[in-house]
């Protein structure tokens, strides 16, 4: 997940994973958090509202932006 | 503000503002509120956009600061703890595994039926509201790692703390969240005592 390992401990890793249902799990459960967490996809987060900026809404934040020095 | 910068901050209200905001109001189910936080994302990013190396998209980029957004919201706002009070000591992470390495307490099978958008949408409820209850520095690493997808390196960098600091901060972050996650209904919490 966060880097290569050496040959021999990635083998080690892989061999257990293969052996321990709980571990295997928590691989999983470790990626799944991954996964949520980059998740853009707007279909996915279910909103009922109205779910568009209103265009007063988006010309107030472009006044903001343009009126940084 | 270079006149440049102006112009591609503005582009970007156009082009990614609905996506953020669907992406915020989803989370808070508030428009003001989730206004108020897409603000917040466009003007962070214009503040630090010479960190934006292109490693992601910029929507990407903006997403990530963002869900930065709605965790602090979360974490300022609420009366009560979410799942906090249940968890072990942040600062001591042993009762996970016993003497021997072994698990204390088997991870539990999550299930959240993709069929049933009102599971997703509450999964990731809890997904924001459990990252939102850890440590300040501990989240902020998650986020950087799991999220922005960041190098070690880049994280240390940005929060002056050491690599092995960083990793083992990450560490306690990925198993804090889990547990949490488990607590407030991902899986069946069982306690297992293991030989």
């Amino acid at each position: 997940m966060d880097g290569q390992l050496p040959f021999h401990h990635h083998m080690a890793i892989r061999m257990h994973l293969l052996m321990c249902r709980y571990c295997a799990r928590f691989y999983n459960q470790l990626h799944l958090m991954r996964k949520m967490g980059r998740h853009t996809d707007t279909d996915l987060t279910h909103c009922d509202l109205p779910a568009k900026l209103s265009p007063e809404a988006k010309e107030r934040i472009k006044e903001t932006l343009h009126s940084l020095p | 503000m270079e006149d440049a910068l102006k112009v591609n901050s503005e582009a970007w209200v156009d082009q990614y503002g609905d996506a953020l905001f669907h992406f915020a109001l989803a989370r808070v189910n508030k428009r003001e509120v989730a206004e108020d936080l897409v603000q917040e994302t466009f003007l962070a990013a214009v503040q630090s956009q010479e960190r934006f190396k292109g490693q992601s998209s910029e929507k990407t980029w903006l997403f990530g600061i963002l869900k930065h957004k709605v965790i602090d919201h979360y974490r300022k706002n609420k009366s009560t703890v979410y799942a906090q009070d249940r968890w072990h000591d942040p600062d001591n992470l042993d009762g996970f595994f016993n003497e021997k390495g072994g698990w204390q307490v088997r991870p539990q099978h999550w299930s959240a039926n993709p069929g049933k958008s009102q599971e997703v949408k509450e999964a990731f409820d809890h997904f924001y509201r459990c990252l939102s209850d850890l440590p300040q520095k501990m989240a902020d690493v998650f986020v950087f790692r799991e999220i922005e997808g960041l190098r070690t390196d880049e994280i240390c960098k940005r929060l002056d703390i050491t690599s092995t600091n960083c990793w083992v901060i990450l560490y306690r972050a990925r198993m804090l969240l889990r547990k949490c996650l488990e607590l407030v209904g991902f899986g069946q919490q069982q306690e297992v005592t293991t030989k």
